[in-house]
């Protein structure tokens, strides 16, 4: 039992030093998070122009910040889950390694949570960053003093339970699907996109949309980091309770379907099955 | 004799990924439904910022075609990057072959993936979002669409040269683009009308003028742009034979210079 | 007329400042129609030389021909006229099968999609792989994976092989039969047919080729025969022998080099030619040994004694 309970420490410490060597090998560290915060921070600049350059008589600045804090937060998700799901089609199609890791005493589970934990720091320099220019520029109206300081920070962190499962979850795709695991972390981040609440008021959906909006932690995650942030929004109370019960629910689910997908994945003959063309 | 070869050597690389669109047909599920997301999500976003209902229509033919530049963008630099690390690069270049026509065989075979997505994509967004676009004008279309997409590949080819010396590095910074393609192309909201400098910018994408010429034969009513479609084919085309020409300048002397180096076959480089 | 000829052949590879020196003043010369063998262990300079002749490389200086073609400027050419099959390789899609892949490369060879399939199906019948050619590659075991590997190597029946470490993680019998089709292999034909083989596996050089260059440190230290190069070994012929327990062999034989193998065994090596037949009629007549076994050098005992290390 002491062996086991020091591969797992040891696991996540030698991964994350992997998988920080993997992401920043190619470039300087400058450069690195460049890249790795570009697309969250595109993507808030990309609605800016938008706003101004498209919206109507009724929109106003709260608009775009709402939209705004969603990117920020999306930027955690869509960080997890490109970095999961491209630890296991790098060590598959490119590296070759994933059989070693697999049979290794380490739990592949334990080794992804120390791989990929470079979307820790990768998203929350693209919170600060793209919050702090965008209310700069845009003013947007967030005022520092009026932030719900503790609770903002609380609940960021426990949002990252639910976005390690939802890493957990794609990993599991990735190991079962042959060629197009790439394209799972796109989609697992543009369907979040939608209907997470992340850019698009869950209001605007379609019934069936609305209510799986509903069903996910994200929604209500994202809801009450913007109730903590910006008073405009504190009009309705923020959704605690929902972000708790469908967290819970949440992890549950997408862990059980993972160890499933690794299983499968086994029994099928998956796991190194490179294939490209 | 010359001609033959390259014939056959074009034939020979479309074939693997012809042939995986029936053998893998998952893939088109993925290749469909991202798209498709996308342009949901800034339909959506158009909504919140309560913008007119013509940006809806725009949205729709911007994200229909940005997957092009993607798709062969990407797919052409980066599959070179994937021969060389399974050691097929190696195969190609010690085949009579030239490598220019394997890239044209890798072009032939995804714009035919290409063409199928896009136009599904197409299908779909127009029926949801009830779109009524001027489908009497398919064959317009069309004339801007393929130069589009053939001058897109050509560029394709240019860059998979590039990463032939770059290696890996360059595949982070072919992912910085994205969002400024997004941009500078217009692909939810037409860039022509605001800003000339900002339009000849996003002019030396093919794909700005591309969904630029889509948007004034396909969408009804009143369209600002600076260059009627016809011209934006013509240009597209002039793009397409320069991007091939310098593909394969680029590509001959990349290869050379890998030959000298030794990178061209050493992986993980 | 010589298949490859190389006239002080070197080749660094610079990174970061560091430079490593992977060949050196490399001179070869292989006739057309001769299976040649190129031994040492692994960093000698083996691939990197194939790379150069097969022209996937350029040397940093000397010049190379290959057929009588310049391997610098007349690329096109030799690329009509060679293979190179390497072991261990993963090249080809994994979704295509044994057949389409063939056909896919035969193509690429300036093949016609006619010829090329009468070729497969040839090939595939005379290596075993007939069963085979409807698999996708992704679901080929290693040693099939290589058995399509070298078929693709001779649809376009080249005038020079190059085959780097062709039998590399292939079980025996897979190694034994590509070993046989080779030997077949370059004796039939048209036209003449050469094969550049490196590998370090010293039973396999001496089995197929009748010229065999020893290659270290990026060096080629000796060339000729398997029986020429044996002549290199320190000794020039050992014995082999069980002896009584309790029994002082050193003593008797001090004058002999002597190894400890295990209990009660021992090799003498006879480091001259004139004491074999000394040594042969005391070891003959001496009651304490049991039995007694005589051993000439073999490949591996050349090279340890050339280069002063194991090939592994």
């Amino acid at each position: 039992m002491a062996i086991r309970n020091n591969n797992i420490a040891n696991g996540i410490k030698s991964s994350a030093l992997l998988g920080w060597r993997i992401e920043t090998n190619w470039a300087n560290i400058f450069i690195v998070f460049l890249v790795k915060c570009s697309k969250p921070f595109s993507v808030a600049l990309l609605l800016s122009a938008m706003y101004m350059i498209t919206s109507g008589p009724e929109a106003t600045i709260y608009d775009l910040s709402w939209a705004i804090i969603g990117v920020c937060l999306w930027g955690f998700i869509q960080s997890a889950t490109e970095l999961y799901s491209y630890a296991i089609v790098g060590e598959r199609e490119w590296f070759r390694n994933i059989k070693n890791i697999i049979t290794a005493p380490t739990p592949l589970h334990v080794y992804l949570l120390g791989r990929t934990s470079l979307w820790v720091p990768v998203g929350l320099l693209n919170f600060i960053v793209i919050l702090s220019i965008s209310n700069y520029s845009l003013n947007l109206g967030l005022d520092i003093n009026s932030i719900e300081k503790v609770k903002m920070v609380l609940f960021l962190l426990l949002g990252f339970i639910p976005v390690v499962s939802l890493g957990m979850f794609v990993a599991g795709i990735s190991l079962v699907i042959p060629r197009f695991s790439e394209g799972v972390a796109f989609g697992v981040t543009g369907v979040l996109y939608l209907i997470s609440g992340s850019i698009i008021k869950t209001n605007m959906l379609p019934t069936i949309l609305k209510n799986i909006s509903e069903a996910l932690p994200f929604t209500h995650w994202i809801e009450i980091i913007r109730y903590t942030m910006f008073p405009y929004f504190r009009i309705n109370p923020a959704p605690y309770s929902e972000f708790f019960i469908t967290s819970i629910i949440f992890c549950l689910v997408t862990n059980y379907l993972y160890f499933y997908l690794l299983n499968y994945a086994r029994k099928s003959g998956k796991i190194d099955l490179a294939s490209m063309y | 004799m010359i001609l033959s070869h390259a014939f056959r050597t074009i034939i020979a690389r479309a074939y693997p990924r012809i042939i995986a669109s029936f053998r893998h047909p998952s893939w088109f599920l993925f290749e469909v439904s991202l798209p498709l997301l996308s342009i949901v999500t800034f339909v959506y976003v158009l909504r919140l910022f309560d913008s007119p209902s013509q940006f809806e229509s725009y949205a729709v033919i911007g994200g229909c075609m940005l997957p092009v530049w993607f798709n062969v963008v990407f797919a052409m630099a980066l599959q070179l990057r994937w021969e060389k690390d399974s050691g097929n690069i190696e195969i190609f270049m010690t085949s009579p072959a030239q490598i220019t026509w394997i890239l044209l065989g890798m072009m032939v075979g995804g714009g035919f993936q290409t063409i199928l997505m896009s136009g599904t994509v197409l299908f779909i967004a127009t029926y949801m979002f009830e779109i009524k676009f001027l489908w009497s004008n398919w064959h317009q279309a069309l004339i801007v669409f393929i130069p589009c997409v053939m001058s897109l590949y050509s560029i394709g080819m240019a860059m998979s040269s590039v990463f032939l010396k770059a290696g890996r590095a360059f595949e982070y910074y072919l992912g910085l683009t994205e969002e400024p393609v997004q941009f500078f192309t217009g692909s939810y909201f037409p860039i022509f009308s605001q800003n000339i400098v900002l339009a000849i910018f996003g002019s030396l994408i093919p794909l700005t003028l591309g969904i630029d010429g889509l948007r004034q034969v396909l969408v009804e009513g009143e369209y600002f742009t600076l260059l009627n479609w016809r011209y934006e084919a013509l240009i597209m085309v002039i793009y397409w034979f320069i991007a091939l020409k310098f593909a394969k300048f680029s590509l001959e002397w990349m290869e050379k210079l890998a030959r000298e180096k030794g990178t061209l076959t050493l992986r993980w480089q | 007329m010589l298949a490859v000829e190389t006239h002080n052949i070197s080749r660094t590879f610079v990174k970061k400042k560091k430079v490593k020196v992977a060949l050196e003043n490399i001179n070869l010369k292989i006739d057309h129609g001769s299976f040649y063998g190129l031994l040492g262990p692994n960093g000698a300079g083996k691939t990197t030389l194939i790379k150069i002749l097969s022209t996937l490389l350029l040397p940093t200086s000397g010049k190379a021909e290959v057929l009588g073609f310049n391997i610098a400027d007349e690329t096109n050419e030799i690329r009509w006229r060679m293979s190179l099959v390497s072991g261990g390789e993963f090249s080809g899609y994994g979704l295509l099968t044994v057949e389409e892949q063939l056909w896919m490369f035969a193509l690429f060879n300036g093949m016609k999609s006619k010829n090329a399939k009468n070729k497969i199906d040839e090939l595939l019948e005379i290596v075993g792989l007939e069963e085979s050619r409807k698999t996708e590659l992704a679901e080929l075991s290693t040693g099939m994976r290589q058995k399509m590997n070298l078929v693709r190597g001779l649809m376009t029946d080249p005038e020079i092989l190059f085959l780097d470490e062709p039998t590399l993680g292939l079980d025996v019998e897979i190694a034994r039969d590509v070993r046989d089709y080779l030997k077949r292999w370059i004796k039939t034909g048209e036209s003449k047919r050469t094969v550049l083989l490196t590998t370090h596996y010293m039973q396999e050089a001496e089995e197929l080729c009748e010229k065999i260059g020893i290659i270290n440190d990026g060096n080629l230290i000796i060339e000729g025969s398997s029986d020429e190069i044996k002549k290199g070994s320190t000794y020039s012929s050992k014995y082999i022998v069980d002896t009584a327990s309790q029994y002082d062999i050193k003593s008797e034989y001090e004058s002999f080099e002597l190894n400890n193998i295990s209990n009660n065994k021992y090799e003498i090596l006879i480091l001259n030619k004139e004491d074999e037949n000394e040594l042969y009629n005391s070891i003959r007549f001496n009651k304490k040994i049991t039995k007694f076994e005589i051993v000439t050098p073999t490949l591996e005992d050349a090279f340890m004694s050339l280069t002063g290390r194991e090939l592994n």
